[in-house]
């Protein structure tokens, strides 16, 4: 058995109207996105999720077996998140460290990852998921780069979890269509194509897997767009639970700091399904939720929407931006 | 590139321990000091303490005119970490994030917040800053 | 064992002195004093010199500057560098070696040249170091002991901008200040502010300059001038905040513990005190050096200036000369000038700002130092003998 003892997700305080950047960029300008201050990074945010997921659960940061965590985003080519996350909660030493990255299926990668080695090593892992997607004004998707974090703690057993799991499935395909380069604004190319090729053929078949026949009553997806995260949930009838109006788009983030969100405010026993549809395929987590769910003993991810504060349009281009004096740039 | 410097205190900077002079309970905090600032014990007998994370606003400014890799206006305090257990509090420079003038004063409490204080070349050097609860923004 | 005595003072106009080099600064002073010993002095006479200088320049100064700058190649020439109290404790440094009879005729030199590089202190405040004074200027680190000040004692607004008032208006009358304007407590309260609490006229402003004393033990004094001063006193010390004592917040100790060295060498109080040249590098520091010389009790600074006590024409009265926030803090430069200062008040050649008839006059900096984590005050007491 494996079980989620503890969950917590971040949400930066600043946000942007997005009708704000439709008012000098053009488009559709509804709900706001996420900006991180000039201060954050990936690791000081994945580090506020993991506070929160730790804090609800009965692991010590220091026992945590491996630390495992999911990004589109890290800017760094060498350097990683996991260590530093891990070495900042105390792990250090013979703790497994795992950065994913690559295509948004690195959350649901990540949770299934965690799970083989809880199952293998008898040892509780973290998982946290966290971006900061780039905003390019020449870009369409410009409103909608948003930031956000999200972690789970995995281990075999728990006197109260927030969930037990029950499956793990996985579709390869090689599909690509959405893709982006280190840095710059995606390309996304025919959104009827890849719903019916990408998502459409990927996302159905590792729900299938992971879900087993069970019914889902709600379910979290992460996916280049709204669209396509409405499209990886299509063959199923559930309630889907959503973070991107508030925050924008948070990369494989988005599936973990909803998950957490989605914890905190489900009732136990329900099942919970987790899809995340990326570059090359789609994976699938299926959840039996338990009586750990909830909001105690942490910030919940509805006290991180709800505590925010308006921000500029430039400055939603320019936090994301590293910081240059006298020419020199010191991110 | 100046690796040396941040590795050498990182685990105080990432975990806020100090070290409690035994002979008169000063707190040094981030350096692991051989003597006392305070009685000028030396050698010190200078024990390992978990500072918490949070801090008590002792004196403030708000700055106005700084270089630009920091943004202003940029509170900066003195605040007191308090030990996990009993005994003094490590004083020390706190810049403060997220916060605004008229939600702090003398006496305030602020929790640390792990942040990225300056790059180190392109490498982020993260440790902490304070501000006010983040509930209290809602 | 001798009693140092000072013997002659001079001064050049501070100012933004964009003509003057550094080394032009430096020759400046010091010819300012050889023509201004009242008997005169032969350069050869010189047998040791200290040079004040923080080298905000960045031009890698050290005591063969002042080599240059004088000619005295064949003399010892010790560059001091002590923050802020640099200028003072070269002085106090030279005061030692005559005391001791090491040297007879001590040449002190300070200056800076503060306007050629634009960046001024204000980029050590992006200290890459974490924990010490990252963000923390100048004004940022007096600025705190003013919030503080105006939470724990009955100190107000007012008081703080009285003494930038009080300055200015000094430095109107006295020819070397930089700035030369008066100013209300309203223009303190509305001009720009800078570091909360602390506004713009209550910063000194960035001024080149440099000064030069002329120090000799007792024996030789009157072969230079028949009214020498005496230096009666003079103390060094530390502190840091760090060290967790509640009065490190609002004050500093540094200038209690140097001033009582002082005060205890030269056998006299603060009450003794008829005039003084105090380090006002903000207008907050002034009212704290009140209560740390001892002038008024702690948390009295406020009451002290609103009485007028300090003032020219008061029973106490601090920086006649304009203080740093008119005369302008050119750091390695500003002790020794105020030591200049004091040797005219006690002279009664201070002209315009002379206060009556002063016996004993008391000369302060305070330093900041270690990324302004560290705090080292200088105080020198001179005495007409």
């Amino acid at each position: 058995m494996v079980v989620i003892d503890g969950h917590g997700g971040y949400v930066p305080l600043y946000r942007v109207d997005r009708s704000e950047v439709a008012a000098q960029h053009g488009g559709r300008g509804r709900g706001e996105s996420a900006v991180p201050a000039r201060d954050e990074n990936h690791v000081t945010m994945a580090c506020e999720a993991a506070d929160n997921a730790l804090a609800r659960s009965g692991v010590e940061g220091g026992n945590l077996g491996a630390v495992v965590t999911a990004s589109v985003s890290d800017p760094f080519a060498e350097h990683g998140i996991a260590a530093h996350v891990a070495a900042r909660l105390g792990a250090t030493g013979g703790v497994r460290t795992t950065d994913l990255r690559g295509s948004r299926c690195a959350a649901t990668d990540a949770l299934a990852t965690a799970q083989e080695f809880v199952a293998a090593n008898d040892a509780p892992v973290l998982v946290v998921g966290v971006d900061v997607l780039p905003a390019d004004p020449e870009s369409d998707e410009v409103a909608e780069a948003g930031a956000g974090a999200g972690a789970v703690v995995l281990r075999p057993e728990a006197d109260s979890p927030a969930a037990e799991f029950a499956g793990v499935g996985q579709e390869t395909t090689g599909f690509v269509e959405h893709h982006r380069r280190h840095g710059e604004a995606g390309e996304t190319g025919d959104a009827k194509f890849e719903s019916r090729h990408g998502v459409g053929e990927a996302a159905p078949a590792a729900t299938e897997r992971a879900l087993d026949g069970a019914t889902p009553a709600k379910a979290v997806a992460a996916a280049p767009s709204d669209r396509l995260a409405g499209a990886a949930l299509g063959g199923v009838d559930v309630e889907q639970v959503s973070t991107r109006d508030r925050v924008g788009d948070a990369g494989a983030a988005a599936a973990v700091l909803d998950l957490a969100h989605l914890l905190e405010t489900t009732e136990a026993g329900e099942t919970a399904l987790v899809v995340a549809y990326g570059a090359g395929g789609a994976g699938a987590v299926a959840l039996e939720t338990a009586e750990g769910v909830g909001t105690a003993d942490a910030k919940s991810v509805a006290t991180y929407l709800d505590a925010s504060e308006e921000t500029t349009y430039a400055k939603h281009l320019e936090y994301r931006e590293p910081v240059e004096y006298e020419g020199v740039k010191t991110p | 590139m100046s690796g040396p410097r941040y590795e050498r205190t990182r685990r105080q900077d990432q975990h806020l321990i100090g070290f409690e002079c035994q002979a008169c309970g000063w707190v040094s905090f981030p350096e692991e000091k051989r003597t006392c600032k305070r009685c000028g014990d030396a050698p010190a007998e200078m024990t390992e303490v978990q500072l918490q994370e949070r801090g008590e606003i002792q004196t403030f400014v708000v700055q106005q005119y700084l270089p630009d890799d920091i943004e202003t206006p940029q509170p900066v305090a003195i605040v007191d970490l308090p030990q996990a257990g009993e005994g003094e509090p490590a004083r020390a420079y706190g810049l403060l994030t997220e916060t605004d003038l008229e939600e702090i004063d003398v006496g305030t409490e602020v929790v640390a917040r792990f942040r990225e204080l300056f790059s180190d070349g392109e490498r982020p050097i993260n440790s902490f800053k304070f501000s006010v609860p983040r509930e209290e923004k809602a | 064992m001798t009693d140092p005595h000072v013997v002659g003072a001079g001064m050049i106009d501070f100012g933004e002195l964009y003509e003057q080099s550094f080394d032009d600064l430096l020759e400046s002073a010091y010819l300012s004093l050889i023509e201004n010993v009242d008997k005169g002095v032969d350069p050869s006479d010189i047998d040791a010199a200290w040079y004040g200088t923080i080298d905000i320049a960045n031009e890698g100064s050290s005591g063969s500057a002042v080599a240059h700058a004088t000619g005295l190649f064949e003399t010892p020439i010790t560059r001091v560098e002590n923050a802020c109290a640099t200028g003072s404790d070269a002085f106090r440094n030279a005061a030692q070696a005559v005391k001791a009879g090491d040297a007879e005729v001590a040449l002190v030199i300070g200056a800076e040249k503060m306007t050629d590089s634009t960046e001024g202190l204000i980029a050590s405040a992006a200290l890459e170091r974490l924990w010490r004074g990252r963000g923390v200027t100048m004004p940022a680190y007096f600025g705190m002991r003013a919030t503080r000040h105006l939470e724990e004692y009955e100190t107000t607004r007012e008081q703080i901008a009285e003494i930038s008032v009080k300055n200015h208006e000094n430095g109107t009358k006295y020819p070397h200040a930089h700035q030369q304007f008066e100013c209300s407590v309203e223009d303190v309260k509305e001009s720009p502010t800078v570091s909360y609490p602390l506004n713009l006229y209550d910063c000194c402003p960035v001024t080149d300059g440099a000064s030069a004393v002329l120090v000799t033990s007792e024996d030789r004094a009157r072969e230079f001038t028949d009214d020498p001063i005496r230096v009666a006193g003079y103390g060094l010390a530390s502190d840091t905040f760090q060290r967790g004592a509640p009065e490190a917040l609002t004050n500093f100790p540094a200038t209690r513990q140097a001033s009582s060295q002082a005060y205890e060498r030269a056998g006299l109080g603060p009450e003794d005190v008829d005039v003084a040249e105090v380090h006002d590098c903000f207008s907050i520091t002034e009212l704290i050096t009140y209560e740390d010389l001892g002038f008024c009790e702690e948390g009295k600074g406020g009451q002290f200036v609103e009485e007028g006590r300090p003032h020219l024409d008061g029973d106490k009265p601090v920086n006649p000369s304009g203080g740093l926030l008119s005369k302008g803090h050119p750091i390695g430069a500003t002790g020794v000038a105020q030591i200049a200062e004091i040797f005219e008040q006690l002279r009664g050649e201070a002209g315009a700002v002379q206060v009556d008839e002063p016996e004993v006059g008391l000369q302060h900096n305070i330093g900041i130092g270690r990324n302004a984590t560290g705090a080292v005050s200088c105080v020198n007491v001179l005495e007409r003998p």
